[in-house]
């Protein structure tokens, strides 16, 4: 069932189109960079990419912190927010149901294909931006946050890998949000929407100060939290409650999702 | 069409498996805050004592402070409106008085202060510069002072036991922390009290409450949220300027360090009733624990942009007769005056009356 479900996704026209305009952002920021010479002032921006142009290497971080806030998040919506509605709403659930196949598995599938897709956009955006970063800007050590010395090939390549997993990760809260709406209505645009509307929910309360004991239970808190692979020693603890953050809601939505879906009447 | 009992029961089942780990998720940090934690059997003189000498206790940690103090923005007031008025994140090494490391991170950048036995370097990841100076001590208040450890070995080192009374013990860092709230017995103090919280072996502050009179929230807090009381590694608190960072020498940084280029002038040993400290270099501070006076005179385009700043703010309140300007921050007050041919601030944790008579006295004292 999941091969079936991850064959299907990989051979859906969708998912690569959607990818591809997930790499065009970075990949004009950095050709208008190039050409312009033009950098954002020190201290604003998405994170790194006031330092690209003195290093390419940094790019891949700068390209996961442009897609990161909102082309990530939406196109990982779409995606998991269709994965049951979809279905629903071109009348195909009814029979996929009718096979041999139970609706938890038919749940968790639909799950690692949004999870490998979700991580397949997230690696081809970062290495994208590593050939385009590397070419247009030039190479050189990588940096940390901390200052001091530069992080040596197996650092830079350890702590980049770790950042492309842990961005990934991050989307999970969101791909879980859109799946358990998706379980609930028969439209895709309905659940997709539903899940942005949690995200933006969480994105306002976040600049709030009123909101300041609600922080560590947003989904967005520890997004950035990337950035403190990049500081000298790194900075595990936001890491490791985003991390955390991210099984509690994929595990609590997931078993909404499971409670909703092996319980309800599917018509369509 | 009804559906049959079974397959209503069934969803009900799977539902309140859903709604049961919800709400367990949701009251578990509620319940952990509540537990009730074991006072430290710890006499509170020996308590102080402890804090009093923690100064060289090595530890590592990660660290939070919350201010409401709204501090006018001000380029040469700028560290100042931050720390006062906002949200600081900061992570500590410290081996010893001249050797520690303290990071400022945000979410995308990095302040780290390399503190030295010869001086300071400054890093600055957003502006790839860093910065070496040999005065690190001269200057206003930065995010190193108002770890909890810092700033609540500083507030309470004046303190006497007839000052102080205990509170109840809090679960902070993962430590058990014997509480004492000091209450200023100034007449002209605008701090009601302060709280801290203190690990009762090593006695370094791991909390810190400062409460403004009248006030429903602490006007400033700081707090460890991860301790280790054990001495960091050597080269932890080293820097190296990174390869291609800008370079700089400056010490003079602030407002406080020009003032002190262009002198003080005849400083009186006591101003509205406080007397002046003996912090080395004299500097023009007066006061006791939490109460104090800053008088500083406005040298230089910074100190009179300052000035302007202050006179500009919204709420300040101006005073014709002696030509000065007064503004209450919280527990804060500020007050620019003319003294003799030049511009003084005076700022402090008293009330601007109180200020308005230490501007009067100076004035006297410089005629």
């Amino acid at each position: 069932m999941i091969m079936v479900e991850l064959r299907k996704m990989l051979r859906r026209r969708r998912t690569w189109v959607t990818i591809a305009l997930l790499d065009a952002l970075p990949t004009l920021v950095a050709v208008l960079l190039a050409t312009t010479n033009l950098g954002p002032q020190p201290g604003t921006g998405p994170a790194f990419l006031s330092a690209v142009l003195s290093n390419g290497n940094l790019f891949p971080a700068a390209a996961l912190a442009i897609v990161l806030p909102l082309f990530l998040p939406v196109a990982v919506a779409v995606v998991a927010g269709d994965a049951v509605a979809g279905e629903a709403q071109a009348g195909t659930l009814r029979y996929l149901l009718i096979r041999p196949v139970g609706r938890t598995r038919l749940l968790v599938a639909k799950l690692v294909s949004v999870v490998a897709f979700t991580l397949i956009a997230v690696v081809v955006v970062a290495v994208t931006a590593y050939f385009v970063g590397t070419h247009l800007f030039g190479s050189a050590p990588l940096p940390t946050v901390s200052g001091g010395p530069t992080l040596s090939p197996a650092q830079a390549t350890l702590r980049t890998g770790l950042a492309i997993l842990y961005v990934g990760l991050s989307m999970l809260g969101v791909a879980a949000v859109a799946l358990l709406l998706s379980t609930f209505v028969d439209s895709p645009l309905a659940a997709t929407l539903g899940a942005l509307a949690v995200l933006i929910a969480s994105t306002v309360l976040l600049t709030l100060d009123a909101a300041h004991a609600l922080n560590p239970y947003l989904p967005t808190r520890y997004w950035l939290a990337f950035v403190d692979l990049f500081r000298q020693p790194i900075l595990w603890r936001d890491l490791v409650r985003g991390v955390a953050l991210q099984v509690v809601y994929v595990g609590v939505l997931l078993l909404a999702a499971w409670a909703n879906f092996t319980t309800k009447d599917v018509t369509s | 069409m009804i559906r049959p009992y079974r397959w209503l029961m069934f969803a009900v089942g799977r539902w309140s498996v859903v709604m049961g780990v919800l709400a367990t998720l949701i009251a578990l940090p509620a319940v952990i805050s509540r537990l009730p934690v074991a006072d430290p059997d710890v006499p509170m003189q020996a308590l102080l004592a402890k804090v009093q000498a923690s100064q060289r206790v090595p530890y590592s940690g990660f660290a939070e402070s919350l201010g409401t103090v709204a501090v006018p923005t001000s380029r040469s007031f700028a560290s100042l409106t931050d720390l006062f008025g906002g949200h600081t994140r900061m992570r500590v090494w410290r081996r010893g008085p001249t050797d520690w490391r303290v990071d400022t991170v945000d979410p995308v950048g990095e302040h780290g202060t390399y503190r030295d036995a010869a001086g300071a370097w400054l890093w600055d990841f957003a502006d790839h510069r860093a910065t070496r100076t040999t005065q690190p001590d001269i200057t206003l208040p930065v995010a190193a002072d108002l770890l909890p450890a810092e700033l609540g070995r500083r507030l309470l080192s004046e303190a006497t036991p007839a000052e102080l009374h205990r509170l109840p013990a809090r679960r902070i860092a993962g430590r058990t922390a014997a509480g004492l709230r000091l209450h200023p017995t100034d007449a002209d103090a605008t701090i009601d009290r302060v709280d801290t919280w203190i690990d009762p072996r090593s006695g370094l502050p791991l909390r810190v409450e400062i409460w403004a009179k009248k006030a429903s929230q602490p006007a400033f807090q700081s707090t460890f949220l991860d301790l280790r009381v054990a001495l960091p590694p050597a080269g932890i608190t080293r820097f190296e300027p990174p390869v291609g960072a800008t370079l700089s020498n400056d010490n003079v940084r602030d407002v406080g360090q020009v003032a002190l280029q262009y002198g003080f002038g005849g400083l009186p040993e006591r101003l509205a009733g406080l007397p002046l400290r003996d912090d080395a270099p004299r500097f023009g501070s007066y006061g006791h624990g939490p109460t104090l006076i800053a008088a500083v005179p406005l040298a230089g385009e910074g100190g009179f942009r300052l000035a302007h700043r202050i006179e500009d703010a919204p709420g300040v309140v101006v005073d014709k007769q002696d030509g000065s300007s007064a503004l209450a921050a919280g527990p804060l007050s500020l007050l620019v005056a003319p003294v003799s041919d030049g511009i003084w601030l005076f700022t402090g944790t008293v009330t601007v009356a109180a200020l308005r008579r230490a501007a009067a006295e100076l004035r006297a004292a410089h005629r």
